[in-house]
C-alpha cells in the first residue's frame, strides 16, 4: 500500500512540474497576465493586466518537492519493512 | 520677403499633449534572463512635444512615465521593483526622455519614421540614447473627435536599457540570472494638439 501511495506521489510531483512547464514555467506565481488590446483608430496594440492565477515554481516546486519527499520516505519505510520480513523469515 | 512669409505660413508647429484620452500610453518591457523571462509595463505617461508635421526634425519635448506604476503581474515582485533595491520609485518617481534631435525622417502618407536622439533618465542617471521611431499623424476629423479634440498622434519607439548603466544593481545575484542585464523597452505614446 505504501508503495502505491509513493508512486502516486511521484506521479503527482511529475504532473506538477509538467503543468508548471506547460503554463509558461514562471519562477514566481503570476496573479495577473497581459492581455493585448487593439486600438482600431491607430491600428496599434497595447496591453492590459487581467487577474489570472498562474502557479510558478515557488508554489509548484514546493508541492513537487514535498510530494517527492513523502514518496522517498514511504519507499524507504516499505524497503525497511521488507528487509525485516526477510530477516525474520 | 515673400519667401519668408511663405515659409512662415507652411511651418505649423503644434504642441502635442500626451494624454490617455487619445490612447493607452504605455511602456512595455521584457527582461530575459536564463532562469526567468519577465514582462512588465509602466504607465502614468505625461508630457508635451512640439512638432511640425512638415519638418519633424524640429520635434522637441519631454515625456515621462511613473516609476510607481511598474507592473509585472506579481504583487511581491512589483513592490520589490519599486523599492530602493531596484528602481527606487520614492527617490526617482519618474522615468523620462527629452528629445534633443530627430534625423533620417521618411514619410508615407500620414505615417513617418526616423531616429530620435534624446536624454533618457532612469534611476537618477541621464544618458543620451538614439532610437528608431514611427509616428502616425491623424488630422482632426469626426472619427478623431470621438477620442479628443485636435490632431491626434501616436509615436512608437523601442530601445534597450543596460541596468548597470543606470546604477540599478538589484538584489545580489538576481541580475544576470533571474533579471536580464539588458532590458528591452517599447514605448507607445498618444497625444493631441487640442488638449
Amino acid at each position: 500500500m505504501r508503495k502505491y501511495i509513493a508512486y502516486a506521489c511521484l506521479v503527482l510531483a511529475a504532473g506538477a512540474l509538467i503543468y508548471w512547464f506547460a503554463t509558461g514555467h514562471h519562477y514566481w506565481t503570476q496573479t495577473q497576465v497581459q492581455v493585448p488590446v487593439k486600438d482600431e483608430l491607430f491600428d496599434t496594440t497595447s496591453y492590459e493586466w487581467k487577474d489570472q492565477l498562474i502557479l510558478g515554481l515557488d508554489w509548484l516546486g514546493s508541492v513537487a518537492a514535498g510530494l517527492t519527499a513523502v514518496a522517498v520516505v514511504l519507499l524507504w519505510l516499505e524497503r525497511r519493512a521488507r528487509k525485516r520480513q526477510t530477516q525474520s523469515a | 520677403m515673400a519667401l519668408l512669409i511663405t515659409q512662415a505660413a507652411t511651418a505649423q508647429v503644434k504642441t502635442v499633449t500626451i494624454s490617455n484620452k487619445v490612447g493607452n500610453n504605455q511602456s512595455t518591457w521584457t527582461s530575459d534572463a536564463p532562469l526567468e523571462k519577465i514582462k512588465g509595463t509602466a504607465g502614468g505617461a505625461a508630457g508635451r512635444l512640439t512638432l511640425d508635421w512638415n519638418n519633424l526634425t524640429t520635434m522637441r519635448g519631454t515625456v515621462s512615465f511613473q516609476t510607481a506604476t511598474m507592473t509585472t503581474g506579481n504583487t511581491m515582485r512589483d513592490e520589490g521593483l519599486r523599492s530602493n533595491s531596484w528602481l527606487d520609485a520614492t527617490q526617482y518617481p519618474t522615468i523620462s526622455f527629452s528629445v534633443v534631435s530627430v534625423s533620417g525622417v521618411t514619410k508615407n502618407g500620414n505615417t513617418a519614421s526616423g531616429k530620435v536622439t534624446g536624454k533618457f533618465t532612469l534611476h537618477g542617471v541621464t544618458k543620451t540614447i538614439t532610437a528608431p521611431f514611427t509616428m502616425k499623424y491623424l488630422a482632426e476629423s469626426a472619427a478623431t473627435r470621438k477620442r479628443a479634440p485636435g490632431d491626434l498622434i501616436n509615436i512608437a519607439t523601442s530601445f534597450s536599457v543596460a541596468l548597470k548603466d543606470y546604477n540599478v544593481k538589484g538584489t545580489r545575484g538576481l541580475v544576470g540570472s533571474k533579471v536580464g542585464e539588458v532590458i528591452q523597452v517599447s514605448v507607445s505614446l498618444f497625444g493631441s494638439t487640442g488638449l
